[in-house]
């Protein structure tokens, strides 16, 4: 819940700042480049919980 | 009449065709292909050369997303990546054609290391998003490469003369994507026979124990990403020269459905699948505005008007009763035939 409301404001807010000061292009692009970070350093998201696996 | 798959040695386990009929018939097949442009008329021909050009891309994204298990939802990046890097060279900066396809697999590639690399920590979905984010930020990237892709404006595409014969009419060029569709479809049987392709469904199977029976997991999807990715990109120059128009808007996201419609259609992580795949689902569109052209005019108009909204819409159809009525794709359901063909009237 929290998290995906923070996610959405956070999208939100470096979309319109990646449009406004980089380039117009970016606006659209801001997101994905969020989500493939993001990604890279916390796979399971931002406030989600990490789970560990057991072979 | 053979009554079943009896393997005796490791040898007839890695076979490329198990029985002398199989090659006979596949040169048959072959012999009918190259002459085909010939005796087909222009509308028919443009629909062999695009599922040749569409088997080779569905190829490609088979030895990713069939044997190796990882979901994407990006190729339509690798593709238009190999169509502007054949494009730019062939066109710009006037490189033999061979030149130019050598790009456009090695340009998808590099790109394939950058998009593959965060991948590997991801599965599933998480996968599938990160891929599609990455055909979304090629296209930004293209269309603000201004200086080296005419941006928005797009790339004129000459059809090719390679090693002096000219590929300039239609029935040459169907020759040229036939020839790269047959020797892509050797190549993923062979990567798929090998100790490579028996490590990619390891890891499609069961990611977990196939690294503890020494399988490098980074390493293999890595080269699962650059495989299909080669290949990918070579399709996409293909595409390139049959629209003999590199542009952006010429390779829609709808691609990537499609390419996973071919897929599932066809049966996940089959070659075979993905040659069968690719002809139901090039050919169905036109199927059915031919079924409901018969019907009235009036639908004919819709399907005219509305081409690209119907096309997903029956993408959507065929994935939905494919996965509910035959989750094995047109490939399982060849095998049944096949059975039942050689038990009837027994059941087994």
């Amino acid at each position: 819940m929290l998290g995906s409301g923070l996610g959405g404001l956070l999208i939100g807010i470096v979309e319109n700042l990646a449009g406004g000061y980089i380039g117009s292009g970016m606006k659209e692009i801001a997101g994905f480049a969020m989500i493939i970070v993001v990604l890279m350093i916390r796979p399971f998201g931002m406030f989600g919980e990490r789970d560990i696996e057991r072979v | 009449m053979r009554t079943g798959d009896y393997k005796q040695t490791y040898a007839e386990l890695v076979a490329l065709m198990d029985s002398p009929p199989v090659w006979l018939w596949s040169v048959v097949l072959v012999l009918a292909l190259v002459a085909a442009p010939y005796a087909l008329n222009a509308y028919a021909l443009s629909f062999l050369t695009i599922i040749l050009i569409t088997v080779t891309g569905a190829l490609g994204l088979n030895i990713l997303t069939g044997y190796t298990g990882l979901i994407s939802l990006g190729h339509v990046g690798f593709l238009v990546t190999g169509a502007y890097a054949y494009a730019v060279l062939v066109s710009k900066y006037h490189m033999p054609p061979l030149v130019g396809f050598l790009g456009a697999g090695i340009v998808p590639a590099l790109a394939s290391l950058i998009v593959g690399a965060p991948s590997l920590r991801l599965r599933g979905l998480y996968l599938a998003i990160t891929t599609l984010a990455f055909s979304f930020i090629i296209n930004t990237v293209i269309l603000e490469m201004r200086w080296l892709t005419n941006g928005a404006r797009g790339i004129a595409v000459q059809r090719p003369e390679i090693l002096g014969i000219s590929f300039e009419s239609d029935a040459a060029f169907t020759h040229l994507c036939l020839v790269v569709a047959i020797l892509t479809l050797l190549a993923t049987l062979n990567i798929r026979r090998s100790r490579v392709g028996r490590a990619f469904v390891a890891i499609r199977d069961n990611d977990t124990a196939a690294r503890v029976m020494g399988i490098n997991l980074h390493a293999y999807k890595l080269f699962a990403f650059v495989t299909s990715a080669f290949i990918t990109g070579i399709a996409g120059a293909l595409y390139g020269i049959y629209l003999s128009f590199v542009s952006v808007e010429g390779f829609p996201f709808l691609l990537s459905i499609e390419a996973l419609a071919i897929l599932i259609v066809g049966g996940l992580g089959s070659a075979l699948g993905a040659v069968l795949g690719t002809i139901l689902i090039v050919l169905l569109p036109e199927a059915t505005r031919l079924v409901f052209s018969v019907l009235s005019a009036q639908i004919d108009a819709v399907f005219t008007t509305g081409a690209q909204e119907l096309k997903s819409m029956l993408y959507g159809l065929v994935i939905i009763l494919f996965l509910r009525f035959q989750p094995r794709g047109l490939v399982g359901a060849w095998h049944d035939i096949r059975r039942a063909w050689v038990n009837w009237p027994l059941r087994y």
